[in-house]
């Protein structure tokens, strides 16, 4: 069985769960088994979609459609239970307070809990979840971009051993476009598109990937916009007139970066869910 | 909201414009006669170029200010502030240099989980003691939650603790075999699951490490607690920067819960992006579709004011509360820096 990663990330507030939620939609629609990944301790897709709870066990959201919350904790607990195969022993280990102190500081040993996990049935090691497609909702820019070099940092620093030879296997996935596909969503505001031209340039030379970009909440532009000509400063019409000459400058700077680039409409007065749905409709498989 | 403290620390989610804020509430203590410190962590090129720490190292005073007290701004340099700090602690040179040595030490001290938040803390607790500010504001790296950087220092001053040096500085001189005689079955088998989780040639030089740090070990147990009481001072205050938006008011009453469970004193919450000046009510509009398109805006933003005034009700009670509605520009140079000050400074008494 083969597996495909999409990854969403972006700057803190550009929408990335909802692309993500609308990317899953779409795939499960298509026919793929999906499992939507968050990361991190807390869950977002869990108010946003009015859950009861969302916990590393996937919980079925949809057909074809289940959710999980990946924390560092809960990976490296399946990993290890999976090879400990003892309940007693893992107890011991993880019960014991210097064991927890070193775990907690050790480099990137959180990160390299996620990623041994989404990379898991890729790398045939460790337990996977058997999915067609993880849709990660990844962490923002800069977290994201910790997370990708985790691999290669720990294989530098720790030059023998199980986790720097896991972590080879997992720096070789990520960088496999067979399996993994990467989606930058930004706005068009001026510090999400400067992140993002930095953030591509980063992930193409250090990384060689080409990401995908979803310029995310553009406002729909009107059938007559030379009324908004005359418009007074500080009046609504001066905001849309400022804003369609802000979108088009944006997304020229997006289009000199050659690469996939979707743009998605604003949706005001949805609930989460109306506006997940709406933006699948941009995404085909 | 300056009065009587030396400390403000601005936390808050990503993505809401936090350092920013920090940036805007420096120039406000400025103008008010302080001399002021802020710290960031991670700025954006452009915020650094306006504040002068674009490239730079050490503490510079913003240019072309016009306050009645002054600014200044600095970068933490995180290798810096942990090299610095191993300077102070450690009591014969000889030490330090086997340190700085350690390959892993090297790797450790950008690395570790953790270290980033605790070279903030170090760094703010450096300043503050230095007593060259009136105030110091720090910015802290986005957190899901405020213990994951409250927390940080201890975590690694545990791991200095004298038990977990004593687990591995054993007679003997092997990484793997070397605590086997003197410990029982039980730590033998999780020796060999971190082991496997971390690598044996981790453990090893960690190992190395311990042994060099054993003579500073004291210091930097009193320095993580000198930093805890600075930050549940009552001359600490902190400052959650949160934004209009559903997800971020949720994101925001967890931390108030958090930062207020853990007796640390909030007392301002600054929202960002606040319902916007070009959303007045408007009577007359050029066209049709440009009063349906204002019809669904207005709309947008009062959901999210019944909503952040229920925020408001369960979480700010007895907080001054900033609003700073949303601009045309971004907020990254002097003059949009300037305008949310005087925003803010309506808003904000002494």
């Amino acid at each position: 069985m083969s597996q495909k990663l999409v990854f969403v990330s972006g700057k803190g507030g550009v929408g990335k769960s909802a692309v993500a939620l609308a990317m899953a939609l779409q795939k499960a629609k298509a026919g793929e088994k999906v499992l939507l990944i968050e990361l991190g301790t807390r869950s977002y897709f869990k108010d946003f979609l009015g859950l009861s709870e969302v916990g590393y066990k996937p919980l079925k959201y949809q057909d074809n459609l289940d959710i999980s919350l990946h924390s560092p904790e809960a990976c490296l607990r399946d990993y290890i239970l999976y090879f400990l195969r003892s309940e007693t022993l893992f107890k011991l280990f993880f019960e014991n307070k210097i064991a927890r102190a070193l775990m907690d500081v050790a480099p990137a040993l959180a990160e390299l809990s996620i990623l041994g996990k989404l990379t898991s049935l890729s790398r045939h090691h460790g337990p996977a979840f058997e999915y067609d497609t993880l849709v990660v909702d990844g962490y923002a820019t800069g977290h994201f971009l910790a997370l990708l070099r985790a691999p290669k940092a720990m294989a530098e620093a720790i030059d023998f051993g199980p986790m720097s030879e896991q972590s080879l296997g997992m720096d070789r996935v990520l960088k496999n476009p067979q399996i993994c596909e990467y989606h930058i969503v930004t706005l068009p505001e001026e510090m999400p598109i400067l992140e993002t031209e930095e953030f591509v340039s980063l992930l193409q030379n250090e990384f060689n990937l080409k990401p995908n970009i979803i310029l995310n909440k553009l406002i729909p532009n009107l059938h007559d916009e030379s009324i908004l000509e005359m418009a007074e400063e500080g009046s609504f019409e001066a905001y849309l007139r400022e804003q369609f000459q802000r979108q088009k400058i944006f997304s020229e700077r997006l289009n000199r970066l050659n690469l996939k680039l979707t743009q998605l409409p604003m949706l005001i007065g949805e609930t989460p869910l109306e506006f997940a749905t709406h933006l699948q409709e941009h995404f085909h498989v | 909201m300056f009065k009587g403290i030396k400390v403000l620390v601005c936390i808050g989610s990503g993505g809401v414009g936090k350092t920013s804020v920090a940036a805007a509430l420096g120039m406000l203590a400025a103008d008010r006669g302080l001399k002021v410190l802020v710290l960031t962590i991670d700025p954006s090129r452009r915020l650094a170029t306006t504040l002068g720490i674009q490239g730079e190292l050490g503490v510079v005073k913003v240019p072309n200010q016009q306050f009645k007290g002054e600014l200044y701004a600095s970068v933490i340099d995180h290798q810096k502030t942990f090299d610095d700090f191993l300077m102070k602690a450690a009591h014969k040179k000889i030490d330090i240099e086997r340190i700085l040595k350690n390959p892993l030490y090297q790797k450790l001290s950008t690395t570790l989980s953790g270290s980033q938040e605790f070279t903030a803390m170090e760094k703010l607790l450096e300043m503050v003691e230095s007593e060259k500010f009136d105030l110091v504001i720090l910015d802290t790296p986005p957190a899901q939650h405020a213990k994951d950087f409250l927390e940080a220092p201890r975590k690694i001053s545990l791991l200095f603790n004298d038990k977990i040096a004593k687990w591995f500085r054993g007679p003997d001189s092997e990484t793997t075999g070397f605590f086997r005689k003197m410990m029982n079955q039980g730590t033998v088998q999780i020796f060999k699951i971190l082991e496997m989780v971390t690598g044996a040639s981790f453990l090893g030089q960690l190992k190395d490490f311990f042994g060099s740090i054993y003579s500073w070990q004291d210091q930097l147990k009193e320095r993580t607690e000198r930093v805890h009481d600075l930050l549940l001072s009552e001359k600490t205050h902190f400052c959650l920067v949160t934004s209009f938006d559903e997800a971020k008011i949720k994101e925001a009453q967890d931390l108030e819960h958090e930062i207020s469970q853990g007796g640390y004193h909030l007392k301002t919450i600054v929202i960002n992006r606040y319902f916007p000046d070009w959303l007045k009510a408007q009577k007359t509009f050029r066209s049709v579709e440009v009063q349906k398109a204002h019809e669904k805006f207005l709309r947008y933003y009062q959901k999210r004011e019944v909503m952040f005034n229920n925020f408001q009700k369960t979480n700010a009670q007895g907080k001054v509360i900033i609003k700073l509605p949303e601009y045309f520009e971004q907020v990254q140079d002097l003059k949009s820096l300037e305008k949310v000050a005087l925003q803010m400074s309506e808003q904000v008494k002494d």
